[in-house]
């Protein structure tokens, strides 16, 4: 645990993101922490649904909040600090696809076994249906499975993402259309093939 | 398949149509609209959640995970007392803080960058073409100099003198200062106009200090037989310092036919030279002062 103050222990701020990662940026880097506690689940979250990896989206946060510290002098005062934040995980992802390009997103989760008590087998199903639905996911290119993610799941505008994948907010549109069609069609191949979530490639480890 | 998976799965294509059907709207999406397709977009987040992320404890054992591994983070950051200190960091403060944050402002800046670095290139250019103007010019100057010297009019071997000085000051370049400074000795040494030779020595006073110009001087002195180029050639060999000035001097000191106005001057030079250790006098004398 931290020797030096630690944000956790303060009563929750009233400042904003983007006030805190001012004062970060001027040299208080213990807020850094509020920003740690409010925002390192959905960054984790973009991480987790880019990669299907539990362990590495925990790294690629860390590397995250790490970036945060080393280019807090790039944060400017007009900035919002969500899109960076993403801008940042988005970099950070990037940076480990380009050095593992030859190793697609896997998942790296275990479905249970089905057990005797009431309700197992459902839960099993929902568990099994959940995973083929993540493994749609991972199969769609990453700038369609980027602009779903965003889009779909965080709480970020047209416009910000639009800022962040620095095209137009028309063009987020119809790339998450276009992103919501290919995880559709994704997903009916899969059920058609009537694989399991492991897809025989013996990457989910279903049992 | 069991009928809880294919009801399942159907659900989960419900959703991922109706979802694809609401984003495939164009123009201005209805109030509505907007509010079905993030309800729809809140269902599929919920259908990809894996067990382990509905999972309490493990959502609880990850955040601590993540907590320690940030706050161990933050400690050796700040440990770091290099990190406020970094020039490179500074500077990245410092070009970020006036780099604009609108993609138009940026690419103005980058446009004007563009333009003031044309605008240097340009400059350079001419500035190098105004180089090799000059000296071409000098070349040309040189050559109608040296050109001229050999002429049969002792007014044109006079323009020539000139434009060999001009040309002397003008150039950059050791080799070609010394090849006019060889045609100028020359005309110093053989040329049959008194005026000219005059003119030539008046040139070469400004260049006396190299060593190869001085000793030509100097030998051109025993064959002076001007009063006026003898004494003003005395004036420069001795000012210039050369070791063989006063030798020279005294040799021409032993010639009958020297003026009494020269042989004067000479033995003053003479004098001053065995008082001062050589140095007679600061400055040659000119033409003009001796005339």
């Amino acid at each position: 645990m931290p020797s030096t103050a630690e944000p956790r222990n303060r009563s929750v701020s009233e400042v904003s993101d983007e006030g805190l990662m001012i004062q970060v940026k001027d040299g208080e880097t213990p807020q850094l922490g509020i920003l740690f506690e409010r925002h390192h689940a959905r960054l984790y979250q973009f991480c987790l649904r880019m990669t299907g990896s539990t362990a590495l989206a925990e790294d690629l946060v860390q590397d995250v909040f790490t970036r945060m510290l080393r280019y807090a002098h790039t944060f400017r005062v007009d900035s919002q600090f969500l899109p960076w934040a993403y801008r940042l995980a988005r970099n950070a992802t990037n940076d480990h696809f380009r050095k593992h390009r030859h190793e697609p997103p896997m998942p790296d989760e275990t479905i249970p076994q089905a057990d005797a008590s009431p309700g197992a087998q459902e839960r099993l199903v929902e568990a099994e249906t959940s995973a083929l639905l993540r493994r749609a996911l991972l199969e769609l290119p990453d700038d369609k499975r980027e602009v779903l993610v965003l889009s779909r799941f965080h709480s970020l505008k047209y416009q910000e993402i639009a800022e962040l994948l620095e095209c137009s907010e028309g063009a987020v549109k119809v790339r998450v259309h276009r992103a919501v069609k290919q995880l559709r069609e994704s997903y009916e191949a899969l059920v058609a093939s009537g694989q399991s979530p492991g897809g025989g490639r013996g990457a989910l480890g279903v049992v | 398949m069991t009928d809880q998976q294919t009801s399942d799965r159907t659900a989960v294509l419900e959703v991922l149509r109706r979802l694809e059907r609401a984003t495939a709207e164009g123009g201005e999406a209805s109030d509505e609209s907007v509010r079905e397709t993030e309800q729809l977009g809140a269902t599929l987040w919920a259908m990809l959640e894996s067990n382990e992320e509905l999972d309490e404890a493990a959502v609880r054992a990850r955040t601590e995970r993540l907590r320690a591994r940030f706050y161990r983070e933050l400690a050796v950051f700040e440990a770091k007392p290099e990190r406020r200190s970094s020039l490179l960091e500074r500077a990245d403060r410092w070009l970020a803080a006036f780099w604009p944050s609108t993609r138009v402002a940026q690419a103005a800046v980058a446009a004007f960058t563009l333009l003031v670095g044309l605008g240097l290139g340009l400059t350079t250019r001419r500035e190098s073409e105004l180089v090799r103007l000059e000296r071409q010019v000098t070349t040309m100057g040189q050559t109608v100099a040296l050109a001229l010297l050999d002429h049969s009019a002792a007014n044109e071997r006079l323009r020539g003198v000139s434009l060999g000085a001009a040309a002397l000051e003008r150039s950059r370049d050791d080799e070609a200062a010394l090849a006019i400074a060889d045609g100028l000795l020359e005309v110093v040494g053989y040329d049959p106009s008194e005026n000219v030779r005059l003119a030539a020595v008046e040139a070469l006073a400004r260049i006396a200090d190299r060593p190869r110009v001085r000793s030509g001087l100097v030998e051109a002195l025993s064959r002076q037989d001007s009063p006026m180029v003898q004494m003003t050639l005395a004036d420069l060999v001795v000012a210039s310092g050369d070791g063989d000035a006063q030798a020279a001097i005294r040799t021409l000191l032993q010639r009958d036919d020297l003026e009494p106005a020269v042989r004067l001057r000479l033995e003053e030079l003479m004098r001053d030279a065995g008082g001062n250790g050589g140095a007679v006098s600061s400055r040659p004398v000119t033409a003009k002062e001796n005339a």
